[in-house]
């Protein structure tokens, strides 16, 4: 645990709902300074909605905020001054130019940095005369990455950053969110991809349906399981009755129709076992992985379902 | 087939579907026929009165009595006037006994400028035979004020003469008659018939739904579906470009078709002409007017790549080529670069040999020409788009 | 507070001018329909001569030589002779010549083609005066009652053509003003740009002030194109009193923008908004009696234009440019009055709208 004073944001009780749908349902977390903290849950959990209330674009029904130490009804304007924004969907003004945007978000802050700082930060010298929606999609979240870095922000919101993109300009975003860290900036993350929340997040709620349904560092997460290692290996159309031998085997099991997951404590045991089902049954193990549980596999544990489904 | 009529029914649907096309594509051509046939036809007519204010000198009664007091023959014109069928024409206002001259000019002064009035008459004192000047106030930004100042020195002019022969001057016999008229229209056909305005409108919004078919409608979309990359992906299924093409042209002329009967039904049955349409000469021109228009829109997605600059060229090529073709109005009196777009538009010929051979007006351009001159644009843009046209995206300018 | 507000109108301005359909909206279509309304407007100015053809009968009681004198004393009117009625009737048909005279006995008959809808009017008052002058000068007739025309408003020469330019100027300050609020309030909103700003501490009333100003220089930029035009190449100029006219421009461009805000509290989409604007556009251009005499219409028709914000701006402007008499009450009381409700309108909707899309 740790002091009200090392905290950034705290909520209790946060609830929002439209018409008769709870997308909020009573949650209660808190951010630590200097963190990186993750908001991981499937679409449609209410990781926007409760970001949204966070960014003070949404009012919430009912809950309390504490913002940096001060309890405010809602985020108005005197915290927006102390916040950046990385919506999920960014989309601007035609026919103005990288560098004028900067300059227009800047004024919209009481202090601002300037904006060839901003454009070095983001990479996107280069880039300053051109008219934005000419910009690629990862230069676009560059820039609007480095429009929600423009008031030098003690927290910032990204929400989904990574959507979208493609492997190389993710693993660019990826370092400048880390860079971002070592700044000393509080960095509010939400995501529905595991790798992205496990090799960013100090630490990591997991949301569905409205509600939190687990929280820890992503090992802690990972360790609650109790399992030590997963055995992956092809499904190769194997039916009933030869897999409902291997469920007897292991009882931990998760399948999809490509492929098989088990959960085992001990490697040493588990695997000659395996290997004699699948003789037994005349299985051929394809791509046999052994690998250590991931955060994927906590929500699949506490769900029943994929992230992604 | 299939395929093509799939891009067909495809663009019919989008256009039945979305109420601004179809307030564009089928209501507004009707809309604009009617508006102009009532701006330029007259056809109110029988709604127009002049509204005349008559400032009477103040001179003593016995004098304004006498008959050679120009305020005593005014005053029985007018009483002639109102109680003859012209009265329909003139509502005339005069002021009260207790009023003086001045009070009555300034009041009516203002009518006139606020446009309650159309003109005033100041009659003059004096009898005959000195000379006397009525003065004729008009509103000059106002039409109608302008005929009405037209019609009154008519008027007195023709005083003036029943003056002269009172006193002596000419006999009647000696003076000039005057009368006008207008030309009759000798129709292609050789039958003479009366000139419609309504009538010469119709092939002007017919030639001018051709236009917006081929340069816009059909522009629009075929850009619009380009620059998203849209149909690069089509053409990346077995769906060949000429099939798409023939699609959608099919639906410009489907669209066209139902355009040339649903302005022919109103011009039927709103007011009231017959124009024979339903000939094979004339089909076959309105045909190869719309071919025109098409390849027009070819030569322009040809010549411009980028979707926000293709929707900005073909709005500054309809205005001037609508405008300064006499679809809408008659505009040989143009001279100088005007001048010269309207003898260079396709349109001026096109909608020149429709009006001739539907014998609504003899077309002042040679037959030749009128096939000629789209002829060449239509190669020329048919030409142009061969070597340039292309269905993929181009860069973005 | 001042700052965010000059940075704002300064890149908002650019961004609209930077837009090809801004610059052909605002500044490229007044100047085409000048050039095409002002051409043909300027033939009935007597700017071009009227070419009449004389045909004599045998039987012509009247001498060549005065008809031919009386035409050539006017300066508008030029003739010639003809041998046969069809040539002459041929001529007018295909726009070779406007007037057809045949003299017989002491008859004159002026013929016209009734196709020439615009010119007929002015034509059939000369052929007047071709009757008249030969009543006067060859029979020695005394003009007892002379008429002389005054115009109204000691503004000679007001006119269709001139009241044109005024018109011109007020259609580029609707096409720079209509479409602001639907783009601020819906496109904006639909496309989450609005949301994005949201999330910022912006102050909304701030950045609505930004973009009204943005839409100035363009207003600005329009007007001062169709003055230089309307001065090289029909050779007018006006008396314009510039104390009015420049804020007349900035009030004239917040009206089309109230009428803007009129059609965004009525629509939910950006297509139907933007839609609906243009059609609104369309009809101002019939309607507003600036491009077309309304004077023809049924009175119900007549009466649209009164609904027209576009009649009052063009008419405030034809009297601030001295086209037609100043009337300063009037004028304060419409424009005031128009200019009050759209601020009323745009606060309403700026008010009603959300920057955050649901």
């Amino acid at each position: 645990m740790s002091s009200s004073t090392d905290r950034a944001i705290q909520i209790e009780g946060l609830m929002k709902s439209y018409g008769s749908l709870k997308a909020v349902d009573r949650i209660s977390f808190y951010v630590k300074k200097g963190q990186i903290f993750t908001l991981l849950g499937p679409n449609g959990a209410g990781k926007t909605t409760t970001v949204e209330i966070l960014e003070g674009l949404k009012e919430a029904d009912a809950g309390r905020i504490e913002f940096f130490g001060r309890k405010v009804d809602r985020i108005a304007g005197k915290e927006k001054e102390d916040i950046g924004v990385l919506l999920q969907k960014n989309s601007y003004i035609e026919k103005v130019k990288v560098k004028e945007m900067i300059k227009m978000f800047s004024s919209f802050y009481k202090k601002s940095l300037p904006v060839h700082e901003i454009l070095e930060k983001v990479a996107l010298k280069d880039k300053e005369n051109s008219y934005v929606e000419n910009l690629s999609g990862g230069q676009q979240q560059r820039l609007s990455i480095g429009l929600a870095l423009i008031n030098d922000p003690k927290i910032l919101y990204l929400d989904e950053p990574t959507t979208g993109l493609d492997p190389q300009a993710r693993r660019n975003l990826w370092d400048l969110i880390e860079a971002l860290k070592s700044d000393g900036k509080t960095i509010f993350l939400t995501t529905h991809y595991m790798d992205e929340a496990e090799k960013l997040s100090d630490y990591v709620y997991i949301m569905d349906q409205g509600r939190i349904i687990a929280d820890g560092t992503p090992e802690e997460l990972i360790d609650n399981l109790g399992q030590e290692n997963v055995i992956d290996f092809a499904r190769n159309g194997l039916e009933d009755p030869e897999f409902s031998r291997l469920k007897e085997l292991y009882p931990r099991i998760k399948s999809n129709p490509e492929e098989i997951s088990v959960y085992v404590q001990d490697l040493s045991t588990a695997l000659p076992d395996l290997i004699n089902w699948a003789e037994t049954a005349d299985f051929k193990l394809d791509n046999l992985k052994i690998r250590r549980p991931n955060l994927e596999d906590v929500f699949l544990e506490l769900t029943g379902k994929g992230l992604r489904d | 087939m299939l395929a093509i009529k799939n891009i067909f029914l495809k663009h019919l649907r989008k256009q039945l579907r979305d109420r601004y096309s179809i307030f564009w594509n089928l209501a507004f051509p009707l809309v604009l026929l009617t508006i102009l046939a009532l701006i330029f036809g007259g056809q109110t007519g029988q709604d127009i009165s002049f509204d005349i204010s008559i400032v009477m000198p103040e001179t003593s009664q016995e004098i304004s009595a006498s008959d050679f007091a120009y305020a005593g023959i005014i005053d029985e014109v007018i009483n002639n006037i109102e109680g003859s069928e012209d009265s329909r024409w003139f509502q005339f206002y005069q002021q009260k006994s207790d009023q003086s001259a001045e009070e009555f000019f300034s009041q009516e002064k203002n009518l006139l400028e606020a446009g309650d009035r159309h003109l005033i008459l100041k009659i003059p004192e004096g009898s005959l035979p000195d000379p006397g000047l009525i003065a004729i106030y008009r509103r000059p930004g106002s039409q109608l004020s302008n005929i009405a100042a037209d019609v009154m020195t008519g008027i007195i002019s023709e005083i003036n003469r029943e003056i002269n022969i009172a006193e002596g001057n000419v006999s009647r016999d000696q003076l000039l008659t005057t009368t006008s008229r207008q030309i009759d229209i000798t129709a292609a056909n050789g039958a003479e018939r009366s000139f419609s305005v309504t009538e010469y409108l119709v092939p002007g919004i017919i030639l001018f739904t051709f236009l917006i078919s081929g340069v816009e409608i059909l522009v629009g979309r075929i850009s619009s579906m380009r620059s998203r990359g849209i149909l690069k992906r089509y053409f990346a299924t077995p769906l060949k470009p000429i099939q798409y093409f023939a699609g959608i042209l099919s639906f410009i002329i489907v669209l066209s078709a139902v355009q040339v009967l649903l302005i022919y039904s109103w011009s039927s049955f709103i007011f009231d002409i017959s124009l024979n349409i339903f000939n094979l000469n004339f089909i076959l021109y309105m045909i190869f007017a719309l071919i025109v228009s098409v390849s027009l829109g070819f030569m322009v997605l040809s010549l411009v790549k980028s979707r926000e600059s293709v929707g900005v060229v073909t709005n500054a090529l309809t205005y001037p080529m609508a405008f300064l073709s006499g679809i809408f109005f008659e505009v040989s009196g143009l001279t100088g670069i005007l001048g010269l777009i309207v003898a260079l538009n396709p349109m001026t010929y096109l909608v020149n040999g429709m009006r001739d051979m539907l014998g609504i007006y003899p077309s002042p351009t040679s037959e030749l020409l009128n096939l000629a001159v789209p002829l060449i644009w239509m190669a020329g843009s048919i030409a142009i788009s061969l070597m340039k046209f292309s269905w993929n995206p181009g860069s973005e300018s | 507070m001042i700052k965010q507000y000059l940075t704002n109108t300064k890149i908002l301005s650019l961004a609209f001018l930077r837009n090809k359909e801004t610059v052909f909206y605002v500044l490229v279509l007044p100047l085409l329909f000048m050039l095409i309304f002002g051409s043909l407007y300027s033939n009935g100015e007597g700017q071009q001569q009227a070419r009449v053809l004389l045909y004599f009968e045998e039987t012509a009681a009247v001498d060549r030589t005065e008809i031919e004198e009386v035409i050539n004393a006017n300066q508008s009117m030029s003739y010639q002779h003809i041998d046969s009625l069809e040539v002459g009737e041929q001529l007018l048909r295909d726009y070779e010549a406007e007037i057809l005279l045949r003299v017989s006995e002491t008859e004159l008959e002026f013929s016209f083609n009734p196709a020439r809808i615009q010119d007929n009017p002015a034509l059939e008052q000369q052929s007047r005066t071709i009757a008249r002058e030969l009543d006067m000068r060859y029979y020695g007739l005394e003009e007892y009652l002379q008429t002389e025309i005054i115009d109204a408003g000691d503004h000679a020469g007001t006119s269709q053509f001139l009241s044109l330019f005024p018109g011109l100027i007020a259609l580029g300050l609707a096409s720079s003003g209509l479409f602001v609020i639907v783009e601020l309030f819906i496109y904006y909103r639909e496309k989450g740009v609005l949301k994005r700003m949201a999330a910022s501490p912006l102050n909304r009333n701030s950045f609505t002030f930004a973009l009204i100003s943005s839409r100035m220089p363009a207003s600005l930029l329009s007007t001062a194109l169709i003055l230089l035009a309307s001065r090289f190449i029909f050779n007018v100029s006006f008396t314009i009193n510039w104390f009015l006219f420049i804020p007349y421009i900035l009030i004239g461009t917040v009206i089309m923008m109230g009428l803007g805000a009129l059609i965004t509290l009525f629509t939910t989409t950006s297509d139907s908004g933007f839609q609906a604007a243009s059609i609104l556009l369309t009809v101002m251009i019939f309607f507003s009696g600036i491009y077309f005499p309304i004077e023809f219409l049924p009175s119900y028709f007549q009466q649209v234009s009164r609904f027209l914000p576009l009649t009052y701006l063009a008419r405030g402007l034809q009297q601030i440019m001295g086209v037609s008499p100043l009337n300063p009450a009037s004028l304060a009381v419409e424009t005031g009055g128009l200019f009050i409700l759209s601020i009323v309108l745009i606060y309403a909707v700026s008010q009603k709208s959300s920057w955050v899309a649901e």
